[in-house]
């Protein structure tokens, strides 16, 4: 906990905020452009999501007569969970002037809550798609929340610390490499999942047996469409920043804290840099293996928190 | 990057890639995946000794000899005739394990987690041994023998018995046992024996059964009911 | 505690009177819901007063009773109430045309199902409480069968009175063997295992999801809200000693307990297609939680970790309040929609959300909370036991290092799986299109069955802001609980009440922006008008309601996946045709202890009695003979070993 609020920190915790606001939409465009790279593309520009976004929003909406008025409010809430989750997160070394012990939990079930309320959409409109999209995506959150709660208790016992934003932002003094590079594949396969990205769901696909995500979404036109674009990569980039502040050890290093928060933007831009790279040469899998993944990263983060546990041991 | 530094961290990076393997092996069902994963595994082995080698004594010709002999059959001889057998018995996956993935990735888990506690009174003898070391061994042989126990096709019991025999080499070395390298290579001499005869045994199997299942071997037995034989002599393919 | 005084005999008066009107049914239902709402607005009263330290602690002697009311008794009346006000209020729509001529009896029964639950918690003397516990038992056993008319009905009530014998079978030795001192070992195990019974622990679980479907909604929902708590409070006020050696025994047990209950609980949640028995299950996934906290309370106790001890403990008594006031009006939603479509199968509703919108609202709101999201109430308490898990992480003693990491994981899937239980339930029954006639037909119920809904989301709001406060009881409690003589008030408390603020304050600005951007929407709709057009149908002709997903299908790939704990059914009929006219599949999971445990059991037993039963000859001279040779086994074992010894 900071003994005393630093003005210099708040003002970069908002910079590091508003970026997270503003900027997450780019990933999109950089993880299209370097699809666009691999298939010999030149590829739709980089703020190609904005301009969508801001056509979207223009438009009128459409509702089905099924629905019972769900599918239209739920991307709204979706980002609003997003956002008050976003409010818990460190930006560079900058501790979130909202955080408590304990709000890791909130931020992880808010998440949730997200992906209730998304579901709940989905079904609203009685599609077979869209109720085959939400099954899915349930039956795959069950394990990625394990995963992610045995990620949450490494970073709980490497760093001594309960709150989110201290967790992210300490020294990691104690970081076993081993088990760091571990609990951080472990949360690369969880971000993957959650975000809907390649080896797990084609963001990109036509098909509607085969999406997760987009096929929930299937009924939803202008501005609740921009809504579900834009949370989307916004919680990609929420994500993105928990990833890379956990690789990141200590960004208090770097010489001024603003050049941390450009670091920590640059490094956001490199996952989406990977996963495109990912999404151009790897094939989506079959929906079957998509568990053992997920147990996969469980096993990873477990095998994080044994190095961890018992190293202390020692 | 500083060599010391290196070397500190290149030991346990060793252990926790076995101990991957481990997990790996737990959830592939790809023979020739299987077979690549040991042979890996068989790698690891032969660096570990090397690796907890103090640079500033004068070399050892004997650990050199342990990690070359090691290295050439475990990670070579050994992996080509298992994927050798593998061709000629016409298989490529287990399809049908006693334990499904999933439930293996979580007992391989657990295995990890109950030799991580019960090693962790294990004095460690010397200064240069990793606290891996004992634990990550002692997975590998659970692991080994797991796969001994829930998979069908006798070459992944083959595999499994290898595994065990790493897990075997990797605590002797990895502990620096003084006699441990005179006991290994009488157990490695074993494996190669064993491989040796389940090669020539899977191929006689597959040639008379159609398959290589050996939880159907008991219809050999002249107990077996009548359906059983039946169902045996069918075979998969 | 005189207004306690005042509710208990309100609720005996008024159930002696329903019965008297005899076929005027509605006047029995007035007597009835008056006296029955007096008495638990005044009790509700009474024990926020004495929580909150306006009125004493105080005990009262009447002829052989003694009542003694201090905070845990009155922690544990709340839920009595605040589940009781809403049921009551339930029950007269309910009941409206389904009970001609003995509304009277059910009134006569419901009130005194309250009465005697608030006699156990006041009851302080063995034979009293006892007496208490027996009453609660059987008073419930006739409400559970109340709707004797169907087969099915008659079975769960005969589950539920075995399950009720059984507990007082275990509870009696308990109390004679604990006498009035310190608990031994044996008699702490006996108390587990009889109250255990009542609050559903894994394998004792068996006639919860029988009696609840069973039962009428009112009264399911005052059983699960309140009455299945009271097993919690039977355990934590048996006089066990606060020595290590005991705190960690019980600890470990409720901790072993609570996990494999609220896993299993949930995961058969998800498996259910009754509406009701799945809100049976999540009732014994929630008592699973409440097991984990009062366990990880015990251990942290046991260890010398008061932070963690006190807040677990606050934890639990935090979801035990949630649950009462969620799951009741759950309970009451099940109960409308029955009333509505008169069926409980899942997959047999659908659209009822167009159909019923207040009802709709209001289960969804109580179910999401109740799978412990964030911007609701039902988060809070599983938060503070979260909190309490990484604390024993990082408390530097392997064994509460062993007892946090798979509180957490568990906690993780249950989380996950409690999100997939009850989207099912929503979706199921009230998103998409009708499935059936029934449920095309439905209309929303009259307001007396709506208003109950909202008190439900009435308290649990109520809940959400004033947890922080709630916080000096639940650490004096846990204090006195585990024998703790710490003072708390200066570090403890108000950190943990801190961290309740900045969660209700996060609700508060989630749900500002949620208005904020609901009212944008609103005005962009005004502007430029929404269009209204059919699902989007992938090019089928015509999309019909057989064509969405049903419950059972949302959950297969999940209940697939846990096949091996589940072991579902999987039941196909279809044409052996080229052209299938008909085809049909349907899904059972029967419960496992019922399947690995019980039904073995019984039959077991079933086939040893039938062997016993060849004795019963009706010959009178073996009668005789058996006597004799009783009587002689009795005479040497008598003479050789007793006699012997001296």
């Amino acid at each position: 906990m900071m003994d005393s609020i630093d003005m210099n920190q708040l003002l970069l915790w908002f910079a590091g905020f508003g970026a997270a606001v503003l900027l997450s939409p780019l990933l999109g465009g950089i993880i299209n452009k370097v699809k666009a790279f691999f298939a010999g593309r030149k590829g739709p520009r980089v703020l190609q999501l904005y301009y969508d976004i801001a056509k979207l929003l223009k438009k009128g909406s459409i509702r089905s007569t099924t629905s019972a008025g769900l599918v239209g409010v739920f991307p709204l809430l979706n980002v609003t969970a997003l956002l008050t989750a976003a409010l818990l997160l460190p930006f560079s070394f900058a501790v979130s002037p909202f955080s408590f012990e304990g709000d890791l939990l909130l931020f992880l079930y808010l998440l949730g809550f997200g992906r209730v309320i998304t579901t709940l959409g989905a079904l609203d409109t009685g599609s077979s798609f869209e109720g085959m999209g939400a099954s899915r995506e349930l039956q795959f959150s069950v394990l990625a929340e394990l995963a992610f709660l045995g990620i949450a208790a490494f970073l709980v016992i490497e760093t001594k610390e309960y709150a989110l934003s201290a967790m992210l932002t300490g020294t990691h003094a104690g970081l076993h490499i081993l088990a760091g590079i571990c609990a951080a594949f472990a949360l690369f396969i969880v971000l993957l999942v959650e975000s809907c990205r390649v080896p797990f769901d084609d963001p990109e696909t036509h098909l509607e047996l085969t999406m997760i995500h987009e096929a929930m979404v299937l009924d939803n036109g202008g501005p609740g469409l921009a809504f579900i674009h834009y949370g989307a990569y916004l919680k990609l980039w929420m994500l993105s920043i928990f990833l890379v502040s956990m690789l990141l050890p200590g960004c208090s290093f770097y010489a001024s804290p603003w050049l941390g928060l450009i670091l920590q933007i640059g490094a956001i831009f490199c996952v989406a840099v990977l996963i495109g790279i990912l999404e151009s040469t790897t094939a989506r899998y079959r929906f079957l293996k998509v568990p053992q993944m997920l147990l996969a990263a469980f096993a990873f983060s477990a095998i994080a928190l044994l190095l961890l546990i018992f190293q202390g041991v020692k | 990057m500083d060599t010391a530094v290196f070397f500190e961290n290149f030991l346990p990076a060793l252990f926790a890639l076995l101990l991957a393997m481990d997990l790996l092996l737990a959830v592939s069902s790809r023979l020739l995946h299987c077979i690549r994963l040991v042979a890996f595994q068989g790698l690891i082995i032969g660096l570990i000794p090397l690796a907890m080698w103090q640079w500033t004594t004068p070399p050892h010709t004997e650990l050199i000899v342990i990690a070359v002999l090691n290295i050439a059959l475990k990670c070579v001889l050994i992996p080509y005739l298992l994927a050798r057998t593998m061709r000629s018995a016409h298989v490529c996956r287990e399809l049908e394990p006693l334990v499904g993935y999933g439930t293996s990735l979580l007992i391989v888990l657990a295995s990890a987690a109950f030799s991580f506690f019960f090693c962790r009174e294990l004095p460690l003898p010397g200064e240069n041994v990793s606290f891996l070391a004992a634990p990550v061994a002692f997975t590998t042989i659970l692991t080994g023998l797991f796969l001994i126990v829930s998979r069908k096709k006798a070459i992944t019991q083959a595999i499994g018995f290898l595994t065990f025999e790493n897990g075997i080499t990797a605590f002797g070395a990895g502990m620096a046992l003084e006699y441990g390298l005179v006991v290994e290579l009488g157990i490695l001499l074993d494996v190669f024996v064993l491989v040796f005869v389940m090669g020539i045994a899977v191929f006689r199997i597959s040639r008379e059964f159609q398959h290589i299942d050996s939880d159907r071997l008991n219809t050999l037995g002249d107990w077996s009911g009548d359906d059983e034989n039946e169902t045996g002599m069918k075979g998969e393919n | 505690m005189n207004l306690i005084l005042i509710t208990s005999t309100l609720l005996l008066l008024g159930g002696l009177a329903a019965p008297f009107c005899g076929k005027r049914d509605s006047l029995a239902a007035t007597i009835g819901m008056t006296s029955g709402l007096f008495a638990c607005a005044i009790g509700l009263a009474g024990a926020l007063a004495l929580l909150f330290g306006v009125l004493p602690p105080a005990t009262v002697r009447a002829g052989c009773l003694s009542l003694t009311l201090d905070s845990l008794s009155a922690l544990f009346q709340l839920p009595v109430f605040v589940a009781g006000i809403p049921a009551i209020l339930h029950a007269k729509g309910y009941l409206a045309g389904h009970a001609e001529g003995r509304t009277g009896w059910f009134w006569l029964f419901f009130l005194w199902t309250l009465g005697a639950m608030v006699w156990v918690t006041l009851a302080r003397t063995p034979v009293e409480f006892l007496v208490a516990w027996e009453m609660m038992g059987m008073m419930s056993f006739a409400l559970v069968a109340f709707e004797y008319h169907e087969k099915s009905t008659l079975h769960a009530a005969w589950i539920y009175l075995l399950a009720c014998h059984a507990g007082a079978a275990f509870l009696i030795p308990a109390f004679i063997f604990g006498g009035c001192g310190i608990w031994g070992m044996g008699a702490l195990i006996a108390g587990l295992i009889g109250f255990g019974l009542k609050i559903g622990f894994p394998l004792l679980h068996v006639w919860l999801p029988e009696a609840h479907p069973a039962a009428p909604a009112p009264v399911s929902a005052v059983m699960s809200g309140a009455m299945i708590n009271l097993g919690f409070y039977g355990i934590l006020q048996m006089p066990y000693a606060t020595d290590e050696t005991t705190l960690q025994t019980l600890g470990w047990i409720l901790l072993v307990l609570g996990l494999t209950g609220a896993f299993g609980g949930i995961l058969f949640a998800v498996a259910q297609r009754n509406l009701k028995r799945l809100l049976a299950y999540s009732s014994v996934e929630n008592m699973g939680i409440l097991g984990i906290g009062f366990g990880l309370g015990f251990l942290g106790a046991a260890y010398g970790k008061h932070v963690i001890s006190v807040t677990a403990f606050a934890g639990a008594f935090l979801h035990m309040l949630n649950h009462a006031a969620l799951k009741s009006s759950l309970f009451l939603g099940a109960g409308s929609v029955l009333r509505s479509t008169s069926t409980l199968n899942m997959d047999r509703m659908g659209g009822l959300a167009k159909r019923m919108p207040k009802t709709f609202l209001s289960f969804l709101f109580s179910a999401i909370s109740l799978s412990g999201l964030p911007p609701f109430n039902g988060f809070l308490g599983e938060l503070l036991i979260y909190i309490a898990a990484f604390l024993a992480l990082n408390a530097g003693i392997t064994a509460l290092t062993g007892a946090g990491l798979p509180v957490l994981l568990i906690l993780a899937m249950v989380g996950g799986l409690a999100a997939v239980a009850y989207v099912k339930a929503l979706s199921a029954v009230f998103l998409g299109e009708p499935r059936t006639q029934a449920a095309a037909d439905a209309e929303e119920r009259p307001f007396s069955m709506l208003l109950p809904l909202l008190i439900g989301a009435v308290f649990s709001f109520i809940l959400l802001f004033s947890a922080p406060v709630l916080m000096p009881f639940f650490a004096d409690l846990a204090g006195a609980l585990t024998g703790q003589a710490v003072d708390f008030s200066e570090s403890v408390v108000p950190a943990l009440a801190s961290i309740l603020a900045r969660v209700a304050l996060f609700s508060l600005f989630f749900s500002a922006t949620a208005g904020i951007l609901l009212r944008l929407r609103q005005r962009n709709l005004a502007k430029n008008a929404e269009k209204i057009k059919p699902t989007w149908d992938c090019g089928y002709a015509e999309p019909t309601a057989r064509m969405e997903y049903t419950g059972t299908a949302f959950v297969q790939p999940v209940v697939d996946f846990f096949a091996n704990f589940l072991h579902p059914v999987k039941k196909v009929r279809m044409d052996r045709k080229l052209f299938p006219a008909h085809a049909e599949i349907s899904v059972e999971t029967e419960d496992a202890a019922d399947r690995t445990v019980w039904k073995p059991f019984f039959h077991f037993f079933g086939r040893a009695a039938d062997k016993i039963h060849r004795l019963q000859s009706g010959y009178l001279h073996l009668y005789v003979l058996v006597m004799v040779l009783a009587l002689l086994a009795m005479l040497i074992w008598g003479f050789y070993f007793e006699g012997g010894a001296e």
